[in-house]
């Protein structure tokens, strides 16, 4: 029914198919990821390098940017503003768009056996909003005084002071994103509500499925009132109210006398974080999504408790809702609401705990093909792990005054999005690759990707949880040196950073770089193997069971070519290995899996 | 593998889908339609007069007397509280039973709940605030 | 390609596509509006004693403009079963009426905040008295008090001005007619002055067009028109409405829109036509609801 005459606009710019606007937000994406990493790159050299100018990129830097990048060098201002955009461009517009928009726009829909998102017009104008959206935050590097100073957080009074029209622009440019976020997510909830298969119950659901609902359902509820926040803020930026100015608040020396104050820096705190938790999670549930769904398939086996892992992720997207105050600990808000976030953070690990533990014990005693996604899968285990159990010190409230803003921070929520959620993306990009493009990503070229990946990873983020703990702050654009034990002024101060702790500065630099240089086997193999990549033999190489390697490949507008009816739950593998009965005899006929769309007869035969 | 389900007891999920509804240029409702709707008209105009006595009384009582603002506030929210209700449950039509809207105003009115608690209690618990419902 | 459920209903939800799509958009607007109210109470708490102006919205319209929102609401919920009934004609006059009170609401509410705009209070840097400026009686219950702010008219200042702007038009003195009250009385303080006003004869005090008092531009703290930056109040009262008249003018779009590009859909899918009009009176009737909850709150309380 579909017309297949559509021109090259109507078929990849304005498509209405969810698959090209998941490969659209997929491409985007990756483009930002490595943006936001680039900015970080430069950012190591400066703390391990204070004032000297950058290698390679400082004379391009300065035709950029001009004044604040001056001979190359990067001034503190500069660091602000790529700091703020470091943090703002990985999860607003790297991360979320990355596992929500391209992942669950490509493969939601498939896995519940629809033709296409329930409302295909809303999600192109999804993806364009966050292109919009995109496209302003990176305009603002170029406006006088450059982009955002005040941190992915944008705490007001700081964000609204600083006078450059940066913080109007991220303002602009979040209500976009959010926009987008809203629209996505309310079309994958409709998506899975309605448009699931004949058969398809709930708990036959995939657990990608599972993940992505719960995500969308942060998303929907969590962000309005972030947006609300963000309303008040640009009012207060170009109206000049003072929804989160205090009353007498003294700027540079001067009263802030046009002000009428009256206002709450806390209340941003807690819009924000409302907002902020949440985030985590729709940053985490997708890639645990995914890795649920190489594993799987990998090890040959059935998802060990995939029950408790759905009442896991409900009870996670539930609580997740209840814990945001957990940020703002050293706000003074007062002991009884700390007391209550406390309680709250403490019971969300148990559900996380309850879906790594289900994960670890999927793989006893599988027979496990270590293939590329496989590998990245894996290791999401423990370092994700690692992500949180560094967490948990943070969640009470006397840990966390010692601990907040230093890097143990950044150490932490590091560990649980960059070898956490990224590797997740990394496993399904290698995964599921042969269904959209018909082609195999190279294998060679991937293990390279993954070891290299994993050990860089490692030696970035461990020293920063030694760094955390020995003091040094975040958001330093001296790498810590004023604070350092070199520092002619901190002679013989106790508690001043001491010479190690500053050196690992210098690990964490030539890390991150090589980490750049190990991206670059993965960047090639990508653009590589679209086009010249080994063809799949059949239409399911993984002998997978759920339901999106049951089309063509790739996926025709309108997916499936025969009517879908789903007779089993997600993961029906090792049906016949060896020593269960039904494999008596049939060891060789019979694969050891079955699609969930296979009618029942085929078992007796 | 309690987990993976071969019985065949969700075959009764509904067949694909079909066009309800006649293709024809007018709808012409049955006779128990009309019943219905008419019910339904009733039902709309007594909303629409208790919306109208709400709004009276909530200007009526600004002007009467109370001892403390909160006994004011209190009043004030729950006569629109009421109206909203009668809004949400007959000109939204979430008086005929539908169970996944249910569900997701009853979480979504919890979220909203803890946001304008926390928020509240966060500014109580500071020392010299709070003064207006007090 | 056809996607399943847009105008049947699915059987085990008993809903189509649409009608859950416009749920969960509700819900994020109810987290919208919920924190942005809850933001109202936190600031509004947390103000310090005396600060938070009231009395300063005019309630007879405010309570006006809820009748004809309610009364829209009414309108399109009734249209909605027109539609059911087959019945075009009636169904389009009433959203003739919908429409017309949403635009009545709309010209309403921008006439409010016209009269806002040129309405000004000024903060003193040497108190007056009511004892040396007997229009300021309704600043302060006790003659002699010190009067720190008088909100009232000013002379030719027109809209939006700001103390930089008077100056720069040369002005050293700025001449402010005082309103009857000053929102620092709470009503029952008004209801007791008028009383007692009353009872003593005198209606001069009273009258709408009291002397205007001279202050000197050397003793203007600060000086500002009933805008957002006023004060958070105002701040508070300009986003949360402004907002909801944007919802208002999503609202007369997608309705006209309906009502009239789109209306041959009528004949061609009167189901899903009907539908159309259900899930956007759904929206409808949340914008209806904001405004229930907003009018006392920022009118009254």
């Amino acid at each position: 029914m579909a017309s297949h005459e559509l021109g090259f606009i109507r078929k990849y710019i304005f498509s209405v198919d969810h698959k090209v606007i998941g490969v659209q937000y997929l491409l985007t994406s990756l483009a930002f990821l490595f943006t936001g990493f680039m900015l970080m790159l430069v950012m190591r050299w400066q703390l391990a390098n204070p004032g000297e100018p950058v290698p390679v990129v400082g004379g391009l830097l300065e035709s950029l940017l001009g004044e604040p990048a001056s001979e190359g060098k990067i001034s503190a201002d500069l660091y602000n503003s790529f700091g703020a955009m470091h943090g703002t461009i990985m999860i607003f517009m790297g991360i979320v768009p990355l596992v929500f928009g391209a992942f669950g726009n490509y493969l939601v829909p498939l896995q519940v056996g629809a033709n296409d998102m329930a409302f295909p017009k809303l999600n192109m104008l999804s993806y364009d909003s966050y292109l919009v959206g995109g496209i302003i935050m990176l305009i603002s590097f170029f406006i006088p005084g450059g982009a955002a100073q005040a941190g992915w957080t944008s705490y007001p009074p700081l964000a609204t002071i600083i006078p450059t029209d940066g913080q109007t622009y991220w303002l602009v440019a979040m209500i976009f994103l959010i926009t987008s976020s809203l629209l996505g997510a309310i079309n994958v909830i409709v998506t899975v509500i309605q448009l699931r298969a004949p058969g398809l119950t709930w708990m036959r659901l995939p657990f990608f499925v599972w993940s992505q609902f719960v995500t969308a359902f942060l998303l929907l509820l969590a962000f309005p009132p972030m947006e609300a926040g963000a309303v008040l803020q640009l009012m207060d930026n170009v109206a000049g109210t003072s929804f989160y100015m205090p009353h007498g608040l003294v700027i540079s020396g001067q009263p802030a006398t046009e002000l009428s104050g009256g206002g709450s820096p806390l209340l941003w705190q807690h819009l924000f974080w409302f907002l902020g938790h949440p985030e985590v999670y729709v940053l985490i549930l997708p890639g645990l999504g995914i890795v649920t769904e190489v594993i799987a398939n990998n090890t040959r086996k059935p998802i060990w408790g995939y029950r408790a892992m759905v009442y896991s992720v409900l009870s996670i997207g539930f609580l997740s809702m209840v814990v945001w105050a957990h940020h703002m600990y050293v706000t003074g808000m007062g002991m009884g609401i700390s007391m209550f976030f406390q309680t709250t953070t403490t019971i969300i690990s148990i559900p996380s705990v309850i879906i790594v533990t289900c994960l670890m014990l999927s793989l006893w005693g599988g027979s496990i093909r270590f293939n590329v996604p496989m590998l990245f899968a894996v290791s999401f285990l423990p370092m994700f792990g690692i992500g949180g159990l560094t967490g948990l010190p943070l969640a009470l409230s006397m840990a966390d005054l010692a601990l907040h803003d230093s890097y143990y921070i950044i150490g932490h929520f590091h560990y649980v999005v960059a070898p956490g959620t990224i590797f997740a993306v990394f496993a399904g990009v290698y995964y599921w690759f042969p269904k959209v493009t018909g082609r195999l990503m190279n294998e060679r070229l991937g293990q390279v990707h993954f070891w290299g990946s994993l050990l860089c990873m490692n030696l970035i983020f461990f020293p920063m949880l030694a760094q955390g703990f020995a003091g040094m702050g975040r958001r330093t654009y001296d790498g810590g040196q004023n604070y350092a034990a070199a520092h002619p002024a901190n002679e013989g101060v106790i508690g001043a950073v001491s010479d190690t702790m500053m050196q690992l500065n210098d690990v964490i630099a030539w890390s991150a770089l090589a980490l750049a240089a190990f991206q670059l086997p993965f960047i090639f193999n990508f653009f590589y193997s679209v086009y010249a990549g080994r063809r799949v033999e059949s239409d399911n190489p993984w002998q997978a069971t759920t339901l999106e390697w049951q089309t063509p490949t790739p996926p025709p507008h309108g997916n499936f070519t025969q009517d879908i009816f789903v007779y089993r739950g997600p993961y029906a593998y090792s049906l016949n290995h060896p020593g269960s009965e039904a494999s008596v005899g049939t060891v060789d006929e019979l694969p050891d899996f079955e699609p969930q769309n296979q009618p029942l007869v085929a078992v007796t035969t | 593998m309690s987990e993976i389900s071969t019985s065949p007891g969700a075959l009764t999920a509904p067949a694909s889908p079909s066009v309800a509804t006649s293709k024809s240029a007018v709808i012409s409702p049955s006779a128990a339609t009309i019943q219905k709707i008419q019910r339904e008209r009733k039902l709309y105009a007594a909303v629409y007069a208790v919306l109208l006595i709400g709004t009276v009384l909530t200007v009526a009582m600004y002007y009467v007397h109370f001892d403390a603002v909160w006994q004011m506030v209190a009043v004030a929210l729950l006569i629109a509280a009421t109206k909203a209700a009668f809004v949400v449950a007959v000109f939204m039509h979430l008086w005929h039973g539908q169970r996944d809207i249910y569900r997701i105003m009853f979480f979504t009115s919890i979220f909203v709940a803890a946001l304008l608690g926390f928020l509240t209690y966060s500014l109580f618990s500071l020392p010299g605030s709070g003064h207006y419902l007090r | 390609m056809k996607i399943p459920y847009t105008t049947e209903i699915r059987e085990d939800t008993g809903l189509y596509n649409g009608k859950v799509g416009m749920w969960l958009f509700l819900a994020s607007e109810v987290m919208l509006f919920g924190a942005l109210f809850s933001a109202y109470v936190l600031l509004r708490i947390g103000a310090r004693e005396g600060e938070w102006p009231h009395g300063l919205l005019n309630i007879p319209i405010g309570a006006f403009n809820t009748l004809v929102l309610i009364t829209s609401s009414m309108t399109v919920a009734m249209s909605w079963t027109a539609l059911k009934m087959g019945n075009f004609s009636l169904y389009r006059k009433l959203q003739v009426v919908t429409l017309a009170c949403a635009v009545l609401f709309l010209g309403v509410k921008a006439w409010e905040y016209s009269e806002k705009f040129h309405h000004y209070e000024i903060w003193l840097n040497e108190p007056l008295t009511a004892q040396e400026y007997p229009q300021l009686a309704g600043h302060s219950t006790d003659l002699n008090a010190p009067i720190t702010s008088i909100i009232g008219h000013i002379d030719d200042a027109g809209s939006f001005a700001t103390l930089a702007s008077l100056q720069e038009q040369g002005k050293s003195t700025v001449e402010i007619h005082p309103d009857e009250f000053h929102y620092r009385l709470s009503a029952r303080e008004q209801g007791q002055r008028r009383k007692a006003e009353r009872a003593a004869g005198g209606a001069a005090a009273t009258s709408h067009a009291q002397a205007g008092i001279p202050i000197d531009v050397s003793n203007i703290a600060r000086l500002s028109a009933f805008v957002p930056k006023h004060s958070t109040f105002f701040a508070m009262y300009f986003t949360l409405t402004g907002l909801h008249a944007l919802h208002v003018l999503g609202g007369v779009l997608a309705f006209a829109y309906i009502l009239w590009p789109a209306s041959k859909m009528w004949r061609q899918d009167p189901e899903r036509y009907t539908n159309s009009i259900e899930v956007t009176g759904l929206f409808w009737h949340f914008v209806d609801l904001v405004w229930i909850f907003a009018f006392p709150v920022l009118y009254l309380l």
